[in-house]
């Protein structure tokens, strides 16, 4: 048995993406052919676009394409990432808390901004969300990780059950939150926890953009790294891999990442799960396709995946974190059935 | 030049798991280690890697010693077999060697898929290229480790002889394939290079190595050439059996029968 080729893999994401990518931006409630399309975007094309419909695509569309490309590629590579350093190909990086977390921060914020004069207007709320849903994140992560920590080595069965607890108690702390809510900042907290594309716009996307990429890219160049880790911390250390700096760096960049996706699109579930397994199906698990080639596919199924959430109840809008867990949590189950028979972690 | 442990000790909880020990792995040499379960053996050969940092007493490699290595320059100078591993992906068998390459300059594609081939063939696998890890025998997947780190140590080096320390390589693979693992590392040492190796089997000791170190309790019971060292007031004393050494006619080496020491037959 030979690997296939990963040249048409990655010719079928790229493809793929471009797809998805117009589907994305040609599909909703306002009717745009696809020359208008094409001119709003900035081609020399005479179609007598309307204003209108040029911020259609470029304020609302555009944006929440982009967004869709940013976190999809931030959850499934941050997902892979955390596989490889927990060497379990069901760690995710919700199960280290930092989702939950970052989800209480947005949630506590709405529900008690409320009840403070200086949260009250809609544009300091804007600001501090992010901000709240990121420290909340950061603090689980910490927490979560500092109880890991035993003689300076990061133990990582004691993280998994440390990220558990705290999913358990953000998840309390949401639902009580929840009942404290009157109606409107209960809606808009339902929103955030099961996640929208919808929510951020340029703004927030100028902020996310180069933090997402800039650790994406990080955990790309560990990727050899990480492929020694497999063997084991100490034979990772044998060839010359200094371990405790690689898992603290790459714990951080996971974090740091996820919880900037959380802050602007909610918690979406499934993700940084299903689709590294999508890639080790195909490719194996060396780090050094299934990283970014995980990236590039993540941002595909997200780009599908809110396209659908928007056609699919249109003209109201199914939350994408509903629809990823709808879709993902079955799929994951084949594939964990699948696993069993072959007795081994893909 | 040799990879050194001089008066190394390592405590756990308050409970040593290494009293006192010096060693020393000659380039050139097979260098054995033997001892009952819980003597320290494997304690010892961490110690040598790097992997603990000693409680007591001073590790060197070519007389620096190991806390002055960065990891990586240590990666280039020995690589390091341990006793299981827990590799759970499904990478194929030359992946898994190829991960042996990572301290080391890359080269050409097809240069490194030679280079693996040769690490593969060298521990008696090359047949099973292209197969998926996870479906291999435990002794199989064994002896993919080995080409693993003989993969790692595989070209020379200006800057010195380079080592290989072994923790019970003969683990779970068969009589044929035992002595075939050892005559790998016997190879590496022809080199120029040093060898350390955790055995069980005197045998094994007596066939292949040219220096053996007895470990009990967690200190040296006994250092120096096989046949002097296996000697059956040794093994009486270590391991707490009866010992024959003979010597089968036309053999280079002579060979140990064992029995329990408790064991009382009827006349």
């Amino acid at each position: 048995m030979n690997r296939p080729s990963p040249f048409p893999l990655l010719l079928a994401l790229g493809l793929g993406l471009l797809v998805a990518a117009w589907l994305a931006l040609s599909s909703g409630p306002l009717p745009l052919p696809a020359p208008r399309i094409l001119a709003a975007l900035g081609l020399p094309l005479d179609t007598g676009l309307q204003d209108y419909e040029s911020a259609t695509v470029l304020q609302l569309r555009l944006p929440r394409l982009v967004l869709a490309l940013l976190v999809g590629s931030t959850l499934a590579c941050a997902g892979a990432t955390m596989q490889g350093l927990f060497r379990n190909p069901l760690a995710e990086p919700g199960l280290a808390g930092i989702s939950g977390g970052a989800a209480l921060g947005a949630v506590g914020v709405i529900v008690l901004g409320a009840s403070l004069p200086m949260l009250a207007t809609e544009r300091a709320n804007l600001a501090v969300l992010p901000l709240a849903a990121f420290l909340g994140g950061s603090l689980a992560a910490l927490l979560v990780s500092g109880l890991a920590r035993v003689d300076g080595h990061t133990r990582i069965g004691t993280l998994l059950l440390a990220g558990l607890a705290v999913n358990a108690v953000t998840g309390a702390g949401i639902g009580f939150l929840a009942q404290l809510a009157d109606d409107l900042a209960l809606r808009t907290a339902m929103f955030w926890m099961f996640g929208s594309l919808g929510k951020a716009g340029w703004s927030e996307i100028a902020i996310a953009a180069p933090l997402l990429i800039g650790s994406v890219a990080l955990m790309i160049r560990d990727a050899r790294s990480l492929d020694a880790l497999l063997l084991g911390e100490a034979e990772a250390g044998h060839l010359g891999v200094d371990v405790e700096a690689l898992k603290r760096r790459l714990l951080l960049l996971v974090v740091l990442s996820v919880s900037v996706a959380v802050a602007v699109s909610g918690i979406i579930g499934f993700i940084g799960l299903v689709t590294p397994h999508l890639i080790r199906i195909w490719a194996g698990p060396g780090h050094r396709f299934l990283l970014p080639a995980s990236a590039l596919l993540g941002a595909l199924l997200l780009t599908l995946a809110d396209v659908l959430a928007r056609v699919l109840l249109a003209p109201a809008e199914l939350a994408i974190g509903v629809l990823t867990t709808l879709i993902g949590g079955p799929f994951f189950l084949v594939l964990l059935l699948g696993l069993r028979r072959r007795a081994e972690l893909l | 030049m040799s990879l050194r442990a001089q008066d190394a000790g390592y405590d756990s909880g308050g409970q040593p798991l290494l009293r006192q020990a010096s060693i020393q792995v000659e380039p050139g040499e097979v260098h054995a280690i033997l001892g009952p379960n819980g003597a320290g053996k494997s304690t010892l050969l961490k110690l040598l890697s790097g992997e603990l940092r000693g409680t007591r007493g001073e590790i060197s490699l070519d007389g620096r010693p190991l806390q002055q290595w960065t990891p990586a320059a240590l990666a280039r100078r020995r690589a390091v077999l341990p006793q299981d591993e827990q590799l759970g992906f499904g990478f194929l068998v030359e992946e898994v060697v190829a991960l042996g390459r990572l301290p080391c300059p890359r080269h050409a594609a097809a240069r490194e898929d030679q280079l693996l081939r040769e690490a593969l063939a060298a521990a008696g696998v090359a047949t099973l290229w292209g197969r998926r890890y996870t479906a291999l025998s435990g002794g199989e997947r064994r002896r993919v480790q080995l080409a693993r780190v003989l993969a790692q140590v595989w070209e020379p080096l200006s800057e010195g002889p380079r080592y290989l320390l072994l923790d019970e390589p003969t683990a779970s693979l068969d009589l044929a394939h035992q002595h075939a693992s050892l005559g790998a590392a016997r190879q590496f040492a022809l080199q120029g290079n040093g060898v350390a190796v955790v055995l069980h089997d005197p045998n094994l000791a007596l066939a292949h190595a040219d220096r053996v170190t007895l470990i009990r309790e967690g200190q040296v019971a006994g250092s120096g050439k096989p046949t002097e060292v296996l000697q059956p007031e040794a093994l009486r004393s270590v391991f707490g059996i009866d010992a024959v050494l003979m010597q089968p006619p036309g053999w280079t080496h002579p060979v140990i029968a064992t029995r329990s020491a408790h064991l009382q037959f009827p006349a």
